[in-house]
């Protein structure tokens, strides 16, 4: 069977596509759609969920939450005394996933797996890890943003065809994409993000603000160890800002004293992290070229769209367009990562209405990364310098192949570096900010007779080529001689002591 | 008077009335690439065995003040193989005991576009015209053979050539300048967060030492200094005085910018400025009159604002985690008070969006951290402009 599964921040959540070709969420053992993305060990064994959260809440020392953030980071978990990476409980976690859609199909097939858009590679790779830890067998990876267009194309709740925004405000992550609704032909246009920024860093502002009124109260302090009881606890401060949501001001009653929480000082308080979110948007739209008036519609997706001054903020930047959600904005991204599952899936095992469902669904990503070559440049006062030069662009749409020429220096240059590099802002000059992710291979001019050199001016054409499986194939190709360098590069394979791409290289040489 | 320390270069013996049987002749070319002068042969020289292999070498030195100092090249395919100075090679193809050529015969190009002498001007040039035995290519440092039994023979010939840029001499001598004024400036740098600290004099020590070091190479023999250690007492010199015309106020910065603008190179002028970036960071305290000192050099020396935007955001990044931002976002992000509101939006969104962007392609860590402190700092600015 088909799934796909929103690994989330705060919560996770697995759909299945029915047989009447419709994606829905699967839920767990106690009728819950939503699973929190918690991990626990007692009584000898791994908990995950709302077993686990329990646990959390009474002692996190067992427990531990909110890492995804952390995955391909050095950031560790302790449980029971133990150290976990961030892989190895988003592992717990998917197996856990996997176990629920067992219990209602039986058995598993083609998986998709969502990941922030914004994502990190090293996290998007730990993902990729996380899944072969719990011996799930991950067919694709979709973004966040993505999965929920699709979702949305799929419903019918789009106003029609046209230029939409997904604002994607979770638990960890912020996403922005744009996306163009073509029938129920899904074009992504672009996405950003913001890494870190989402709910819980509200929970965590929240935390402080109700520490304070506390100890103003009392006139005490609080120590770490009293933060985690209620209800300075992160669990019962995420109930506190849901309640804040839907009500002015809340009450909240702490160790016996009574303090009075408004959604005005708590809105004031997270102003600065709203603004970032803003400021992500609007530069979206700019480096898209596109107006809010041209905009049809901001779909929502993730929960933290339902505190009222992010929907202000929604209405600040993209003005007058409407929003557009579903009474689940924190399920539409499993929803729509069963639905791309099944795109990619073999359509002959569909039955009629199946088929119907996945026909006229299309979707094409674009890359959201800059790709390049580090060449040679002259400045206006012929000082020379590094330069990226950048072949494929971000926001190109997948598969795409693209071409520049280059020219060797000097006289007798027999070599050229190869170098492939990844930026997400269009960085020229070489810097910091510019991952270099191959530079080892060299393309070798053929040997000329003794005394012959290759004259200065040579023609190398580089060809980067990325397809529908994340591979970009790049071509460093000696006009003259045929001579070519080969380098491969598989995005969702990271070899694990140097964290970046597997690389795979070769040459080969046109015969005359 | 620092001239006169810098010594010659000596070739084995030859005189230019003495050529043997084969007359040189150097003449102006100018077509395609090249302008400058060729160098033919005519006449016959009798060896007194039959060597196997052999060519003629061209080697170039300035003359005009009596020494002979090498003159290098810019093109890799006409320098010695083991320096930078000017060579430029012709194989014999026949060869018996006696070469003769019976008329001008082409052995070489010279091409000035990529000559560097040691001072820029017309200037009297000495080609020395050698037919060596193969093998004795690799043994020519700076137009000399050592040993000389390979040499079959040596001809010279002394010529004027126009070249065209700034000599080898000439830039060493600025450069030193230009050391001595990046020490000052750093200085006031080191100065600007209240009082030098040892963390940032040991930078400037490290800077000095790296020069010290790279002066210690081959060409440097030409910057008037006659050993590392005079030249590493004269830089030490340099650096206590004005550390203690610092100390007691009297270092003039204006004099320093005057000075930096003759001495200054574009390319230099970025190692000053990621320089005294260093110096700031050093303390792990950034402020927003350092800042402002840095942008004023960085405009003395005439650098391009978008480098200096690279520059500076290069070494943000490296920040120490316990560095403290003793300034707004604004002093921070180079946001002039006087800018309108929308300005000042615009530049703090841009700000945003290039930080936000960058976040996810350096390194985890000191980088990451430092952006995430950025993008905070950013979002709180912004606040009070909406
Ligand atoms: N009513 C609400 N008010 C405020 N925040 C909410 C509300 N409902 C959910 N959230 C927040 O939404 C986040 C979870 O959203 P979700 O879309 O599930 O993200 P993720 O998949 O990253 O966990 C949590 O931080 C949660 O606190």
């Amino acid at each position: 069977m088909i799934t796909g599964i929103d690994l989330g921040t705060t919560y996770s959540a697995i759909a299945q596509f029915d047989t009447h070709g419709r994606p829905v969420i699967m839920t767990d053992s106690q009728e819950e759609n939503l699973v929190p993305s918690c991990v626990a060990y007692f009584d000898d064994q791994w908990w995950v969920g709302r077993e686990a959260i329990r646990q959390w809440i009474a002692g996190p020392t067992n427990a531990a939450a909110r890492f995804k953030r952390f995955m391909g980071t050095s950031e560790r978990f302790n449980i029971g005394g133990d150290t976990f990476t961030p892989t190895q409980l988003s592992a717990h976690v998917l197996r856990h996933m996997h176990q629920i859609a067992l219990n209602h199909q039986g058995e598993v097939g083609t998986t998709v797996v969502t990941i922030p858009a914004n994502f990190s590679v090293e996290a998007r790779q730990e993902t990729i890890n996380a899944a072969k830890h719990a011996g799930l067998k991950m067919d694709y990876i979709i973004n966040e943003p993505t999965a929920a267009a699709l979702y949305y194309a799929f419903s019918g709740d789009l106003v029609g065809d046209g230029k939409y925004a997904v604002y994607d405000f979770g638990g960890g992550t912020f996403d922005i994409s744009l996306i163009e609704l073509n029938s129920s032909q899904v074009d992504v246009i672009t996405s950003n993000g913001v890494s870190r920024l989402g709910g819980m860093d509200f929970d965590k502002i929240l935390q402080k603000i109700v520490r304070q009124k506390y100890e103003e109260a009392t006139q005490s302090t609080l120590d770490e160890h009293e933060l985690e009881e209620t209800p300075f606890d992160l669990v019962s401060i995420e109930e506190l800002k849901r309640s804040l949501s839907r009500r002015e001001t809340v009450t909240q009653f702490a160790k016996g004293t009574v303090l009075e929480i408004t959604r005005q000082e708590f809105e004031e308080a997270i102003s600065g992290l709203v603004m970032q979110a803003e400021v992500c948007c609007g530069a979206t739209l700019k480096e898209a070229k596109i107006s809010s008036s041209e905009l049809s519609g901001v779909i929502l997706a993730g929960g933290s769209t339902r505190v009222p001054c992010i929907r202000k903020s929604i209405q600040d930047v993209f003005k007058d367009v409407p929003l557009i959600e579903s009474a689940n904005v924190d399920e539409v991204v499993a929803l729509g990562a069963v639905l791309y599952a099944a795109i990619r899936a073999d359509s002959n095992e569909f039955n009629a209405a199946q088929s119907a469902t996945i026909a006229p669904l299309q979707l094409t990503e674009v890359t959201n990364m800059n790709f390049g070559t580090i060449v040679l440049d002259y400045d206006e006062i012929d000082l020379p310098f590094l330069n990226n030069s950048i072949i494929i662009r971000k926001g190109t749409p997948i598969p795409c192949s693209q071409q520049q020429t280059y020219y060797t220096r000097y006289d007798g240059q027999d070599e050229v570096d190869c170098s492939i590099t990844e930026c997400a802002r269009e960085e020229t000059e070489m810097n910091e900010f510019i991952k270099i992710i191959s530079d080892e291979s060299k393309l070798k001019l053929p040997k000329l007779p003794k005394g012959e050199f290759w004259p200065a001016h040579e023609e190398i054409i580089v060809t980067f080529s990325y397809d529908e499986n994340q591979i970009m194939h790049c071509s460093f190709l000696h006009e003259n001689s045929g001579h070519s360098q080969e380098v491969d590069l598989d995005f969702n394979q990271v070899t694990d002591d140097t964290k970046d791409y597997k690389i795979s290289g070769s040459t080969s040489q046109e015969m005359e | 008077m620092l001239r006169r320390n810098i010594k010659g270069i000596e070739i084995e013996s030859a005189s230019p009335s003495d050529n043997g049987g084969m007359s040189i002749r150097i003449s102006d070319v100018s077509y395609g690439d090249i302008d400058g002068k060729k160098v033919e042969l005519r006449g016959c020289i009798e060896l007194t065995n039959k060597p196997s292999d052999c060519g003629f070498i061209i080697s170039l030195f300035d003359c005009t003040g009596g020494r002979l100092l090498p003159i290098q090249s810019t093109s890799p395919r006409f320098q010695e193989k083991g320096s930078t100075s000017f060579s430029v090679s012709a194989e014999v193809e026949e060869i018996d005991t006696e070469i003769e050529f019976f008329d001008w015969t082409l052995v070489g190009y010279i091409n000035a576009w990529i000559l560097n002498g040691p001072f820029e001007d017309t200037r009297n040039l000495m080609a020395v015209v050698r037919l060596v035995d193969h093998g004795v290519s690799g043994s020519l440092r700076n137009g000399r053979v050592v040993p000389t039994d390979k040499i079959l023979w040596t001809g010279i010939k002394k010529f004027k050539l126009d070249l065209y840029d700034e000599g080898y001499i000439e830039s060493l001598i600025r450069l030193r300048r230009f050391h001595f004024t990046s020490i000052g400036l750093a200085l006031l740098i080191a100065k600007s967060v209240g009082e030098i600290t040892h963390k940032a004099t040991a930078v400037i020590e490290a800077k000095i030492l790296d020069w010290l070091h790279y002066a210690d190479s081959d060409r440097q023999i030409y910057d008037g200094y006659s050993s590392y250690e005079e030249r590493s007492q004269s830089y030490i010199a340099h650096f206590n005085q004005a550390l203690q015309k610092v100390k007691d106020r009297t270092l003039s910065q204006s004099r320093l910018f005057t000075e930096l603008m003759q001495c200054c190179t574009s390319s230099s002028a970025i190692e000053l400025i990621k320089f005294c970036f260093d110096v700031m960071i050093a303390d792990g305290i950034i402020m927003g009159q350092t800042l402002e000192l840095i942008d004023k050099i960085a405009k003395a020396a005439k650098i391009d604002l978008n480098k200096l935007a690279n520059i500076r955001d290069e070494k943000i990044v490296r920040l120490d985690k316990v560095s403290k931002f003793d300034l707004t976002a604004e002093q921070f992000l180079g946001i002039n008070s006087h800018w309108k509101r929308n300005k000042k939006i615009d530049h703090l969104e841009a700000e945003f969006h290039k930080w936000n962007s960058r976040l996810n392609v350096v390194p985890e860590g000191n980088a990451r951290e430092n952006i995430q402190r950025l993008l905070h700092m950013i979002g709180d600015a912004l606040k009070q402009y909406r």
